[in-house]
């Protein structure tokens, strides 16, 4: 078994190096976290290049399942890592890159659905905060699953046509009367479909936003200053 | 055991478990020490079943450029930082520009809210009016919906200026200095006096002077030329929305201030000429049905505080109907 508090991540499984680095030879550790780590010290901005060629693509993949939509998500991601880079986080991380990644890519994604979905009321974090954060509350994961497959739950139970144009819209950023004009529909069709299936979203996501918020809240202030 | 649970995970994560998985995976999941672990295999699901991909040279392309940017914006920063440190001079420099921005600031909103500051303004609504007395002795007499601005200070200068908007009634007290009173009503019109009383009526629909006592003087703009006009007691002096200015010697002013006891005195007036009075004092939108009714005539004097009682006085006299319709008022044939 391995022991997941390790800096340096599993060699076994590595089906997401790009090509470019698998042919460096493997004895480097190209993916061990120590070998990154080694990077990061040495010259951070190839470190960044390593860190975004390992981990953008799963890292956008996920970050969809929430936001909906390939633009947001790649946005959220690139925020992260620019972020990662801009504040040296990489200087003092403690858990592994793929953990802190995830990490934060999932609270970008939460923090990004609260402001879309959420009352504007709620207490503001700013995205610097969040991402900074390196220990959780215990449920926040198991918040963090429930809020996309949530959202998952709900697109997937739209009406087909409503489904279908919500999609085109969000997923793809189509413009309306790009669907309007490929589904053969008029441009205020699809922008009842949409404002409707935004509508769901908001009342269905509208419980999930109370306990994530006070358990940021509390993670905020148990930083500890480094 | 883990690969089961890695199954279970899968499966949780895809929504498809059931709830006893649901359980298993949530239970395992709230044990920090699991956190790490869940994390490298979400890396695996999402490696595994893609959502979408993504351009991620494009991207990469896109993010290194921002970090130029920003590590560009930093330098010029440090830069600066630098150049101040080398010479005190700049730092103060800063302070002194920073305290003079403020003071301009600070002047530049003193100056557009000038008006503010400066004066003071007297404002009546529908069908209330108002009497003020201004600290030299005049007084005046507000008509409703109108307003007027006084200096906030106290008269200065060999002037007393005083804007108005709407109606009113003067009654101008000499001083001993001679000085003058000056109401504007707009850029290009305004009334002088030395001491007298007279009225003012300066709406959207027209501008009236009318004398009582002593002697005013009437400055306006005819094109692009000063002009003055010297009126006498007795005389109005309407101002057409044209722009030409119409003497009237020997009217009965107290006509046009009769509004201050609430009263209304119509002399052989238009019905048209009285809905646009009760428009401007009452705030309420009179429809005449038709142009005949509209040039019927009514003579007579009516005291009154409310539109509807002159209307039903009035539509009782010329054998008319009247309806409400929310804020508006339309006069018919019986």
């Amino acid at each position: 078994m391995r022991d997941p508090l390790l800096h340096e991540e599993p060699k076994t499984e590595n089906p997401f190096l790009s090509p470019s680095q698998e042919d460096k030879p493997r004895s480097q550790g190209i993916d061990s976290g120590l070998f990154l780590k080694t990077t990061f010290q040495e010259n951070p901005s190839k470190g960044l290049e390593l860190l975004f060629r390992r981990f953008y693509k799963p890292l956008c993949s996920h970050a969809v399942r929430f936001v909906y939509s390939k633009q947001i998500a790649e946005d959220l991601v690139s925020e992260v890592f620019f972020q990662f880079y801009r504040t040296k986080s990489y200087e003092h991380i403690t858990s592994s890159y793929t953990s802190y990644l995830f990490r934060a890519v999932r609270n970008e994604c939460f923090t990004h659905l609260r402001r879309e979905f959420g009352k504007t009321d709620v207490i503001e974090l700013t995205t610097e905060n969040t991402i900074s954060i390196q220990q959780q509350q215990p449920d926040a994961e198991i918040h963090y699953n429930h809020l996309f497959l949530k959202v998952n739950e709900v697109i997937g139970e739209l009406p087909t046509q409503c489904r279908k144009v919500f999609l085109m819209s969000r997923f793809e950023s189509k413009k309306y009367h790009e669907i309007a004009r490929e589904l053969n529909i008029s441009p205020k069709t699809v922008e009842v479909h949409i404002s409707k299936a935004l509508k769901h979203l908001r009342i269905a996501l509208n419980g999930e936003w109370i306990l994530p918020c006070l358990l940021l809240l509390i993670d905020t202030f148990s930083i500890q200053p480094v | 055991m883990e690969e089961p649970l890695k199954y279970i995970l899968f499966e949780y994560l895809s929504g498809r478990a059931n709830p006893l998985e649901r359980q298993l995976a949530e239970d395992w999941l709230k044990n920090t020490e699991h956190t790490e672990i869940f994390h490298q295999w979400l890396l695996e699901w999402e490696t595994r079943s893609p959502q979408f991909i993504p351009d991620q040279e494009k991207a990469m392309s896109r993010l290194l450029q921002r970090i130029n940017q920003d590590n560009e914006e930093t330098k010029k920063e440090t830069e600066e930082d630098k150049s101040h440190v080398k010479s005190l001079n700049s730092i103060q420099i800063q302070r002194y520009g920073l305290i003079a921005a403020s003071v301009l600031m600070l002047v530049c909103w003193g100056w557009f809210s000038r008006n503010l500051i400066l004066y003071k303004t007297f404002e009546t609504g529908y069908g209330k009016t108002t009497q003020i007395y201004l600290e030299d002795g005049s007084s005046v007499s507000l008509n409703a919906n109108s307003r007027l601005k006084i200096p906030r200070f106290g008269f200065y200068g060999t002037v007393r200026n005083v804007v108005l908007d709407g109606e009113a009634e003067f009654s101008v007290s000499h001083t001993i200095d001679h000085k003058r009173f000056v109401v504007k009503t707009s850029d290009t019109f305004q009334v002088e006096v030395l001491g007298t009383q007279f009225s003012v009526f300066a709406r959207p629909r027209g501008t009236k002077v009318a004398l009582t006592r002593g002697k005013i003087r009437i400055d306006y703009a005819h094109g692009n030329e000063k002009q003055q006009l010297l009126m006498n007691p007795g005389d109005l002096v309407t101002l057409e929305k044209a722009g030409e200015l119409k003497l009237t010697n020997g009217t009965d002013t107290k006509r046009y201030s009769a509004w201050k006891e609430q009263r209304f005195i119509f002399n052989a007036t238009s019905l048209k000429e009285i809905s646009a009075m009760i428009q401007e004092n009452f705030g309420k939108k009179i429809i005449i049905a038709n142009e005949r009714i509209a040039r019927r005539t009514i003579t007579g004097n009516f005291k009154t505080e409310d539109a509807d009682e002159l209307l039903k006085t009035i539509s009782e006299v010329l054998d008319l109907r009247i309806e409400t319709a929310g804020n508006s008022i339309i006069i018919t044939d019986n």
